[in-house]
This record gives C-alpha cells, sequence and structure tokens, in this order.
C-alpha cells in the first residue's frame, strides 16, 4: 500500500474517461466499462500528495481494483480488461 | 380489518391509497392526517402505464427515522506515510486530507455539502447508479441542515 501524486492521479481519471466537474471538486464521468464514476477532491488539497487510507478509497470510486491496477493504466495510459 | 384469512397470502391494505383526484380534493384533510397525526398517505396514479406510488409522510418523522437508521461515523486518522489527516465519511464517498485536523474536517463538510446539492440538483443521475442511488438517505439528512452547524453535526463531527 502506498501513496500517490496528485498529478499521477489526475492523469489516470484522464485516461479513464473523467473530466471536472461543474464544481471544480470533482472528476467524474463514464469509464471504458461504462460505469458512471464519480470522485472528489477539495481544492485545498489540490496537488498534494494522497495519503493511502484515502487513494485505495478513491481507487474504488474509479473503479480500479487496486493499486497494481492503477500503476498499469499509468504506464500503459489504457485500461485493459 | 383482518389480514389472517387472505388468500395467497396477499393482504389487505393498512394504509390508504387515494388517486391523485380524490388526493387533490381532500389535500388539506390528508395535509392534516399527516402532519399532525402522523399518518402516512399514498397517492397513487393509475394512468401511468405502470402506476406509481408516492407516500405523503410528516417531515419530522421522516427526519426521525433518517437520523435513526442513516448515522454517519466519520473516521479520522493520520497517515503514517505523509503526515496529513484524513476524514472519510465512507457512508457517501467523501474523503479529505490537511495537514491539520480541524481543516480536514471543515474540508469534509465542504465536499459533503456540494454533493448533496449536486445529487439533489441531478437526482435522475445519481438514484440511475447503483453505488450513488444508497446515498441518497445520508444526503437528504445533510439537505435538511437548517446550518453548517447542524451539518456538521448531522455528519457526525
Amino acid at each position: 500500500m502506498g501513496t500517490c501524486s496528485f498529478r499521477d492521479f489526475e492523469r489516470v481519471c484522464r485516461i479513464l474517461g473523467l473530466r471536472p466537474g461543474r464544481t471544480g471538486t470533482v472528476w467524474e464521468g463514464i469509464d471504458p466499462t461504462g460505469a458512471y464514476r464519480r470522485v472528489a477532491v477539495h481544492v485545498h488539497s489540490k496537488g498534494r500528495d494522497i495519503p493511502t487510507g484515502t487513494f485505495h478509497r478513491m481507487l474504488r470510486d474509479i473503479g480500479l481494483k487496486d493499486e497494481e491496477e492503477f500503476r498499469r493504466v499509468l504506464k500503459d495510459g489504457r485500461l485493459d480488461r | 380489518m383482518d389480514n389472517r384469512d387472505s388468500p395467497g397470502g396477499r393482504l389487505k391494505p393498512m394504509v390508504s391509497i387515494k388517486s391523485i383526484s380524490e388526493a387533490r380534493a381532500r389535500f388539506a384533510t390528508l395535509f392534516d392526517e399527516a402532519a399532525l397525526k402522523g399518518r402516512e398517505v399514498i397517492c397513487e396514479n393509475a394512468r401511468m402505464s405502470s402506476p406509481r406510488r408516492v407516500s405523503i409522510v410528516s417531515t419530522q418523522l421522516l427526519e426521525e427515522w433518517l437520523a435513526n437508521a442513516y448515522r454517519f461515523s466519520p473516521t479520522i486518522e493520520r497517515d503514517e506515510t505523509t503526515g496529513a489527516w484524513q476524514v472519510f465519511l465512507d457512508e457517501i464517498s467523501i474523503y479529505t486530507w490537511a495537514d491539520d485536523k480541524d481543516a480536514a474536517v471543515e474540508q469534509a463538510v465542504d465536499l459533503a455539502l456540494d454533493y448533496a446539492q449536486d445529487y439533489l440538483d441531478r437526482l435522475d443521475l445519481f438514484l440511475n447508479v447503483a453505488d450513488r442511488r444508497r446515498h441518497y438517505p445520508y444526503l437528504l439528512r445533510l439537505a435538511h441542515a437548517a446550518s453548517r452547524d447542524e451539518a456538521r453535526k448531522v455528519l457526525g463531527f
């Protein structure tokens, strides 16, 4: 279990097809599996590394199984399922 | 009314069901039944292809039921690696982190209130997403809060 840079998390959100929502604190959209995904990040937390517990909950919200899948999506630039 | 001898296990309605036209004609009476006596009133639109029903219940009772059945249990903990304080509101998938514990809590309140507003604005979307649909009663509790202080209490802080 590890932390994650905010930039990497945003990059994976974009790869999955999520976009910043209308409030500016939300990433949302339909992922490649056709599911609606939403994850909220407070404006004051942007840019800061995401702590472990939060990171793993956010992974669940964007539909990824675990950190390994997150790293794979980040590396490959796509979700492979 | 006795339901024990009903054939096929089908029960006689215990709550009276009114058609829309009947409810419209007697709305003041039905409102008093719900508000003053706590009686649930069900209205049915039988003209729809699949008839839909709506319940009218006392807001006070609804708030009591929600408060008893949909309690928030926030988790506040410090991350050993980053040193940040994390707040988890797992009931509505809201998480925040900050250097200061109080700041993390206030950010969680911000995000929860934003989510409640967004959810009610786009109810048709969220009610059609299974893992978001279950957030509704929690967010309804939050939406009934009259102040930020009350919202904070609803969230369990």
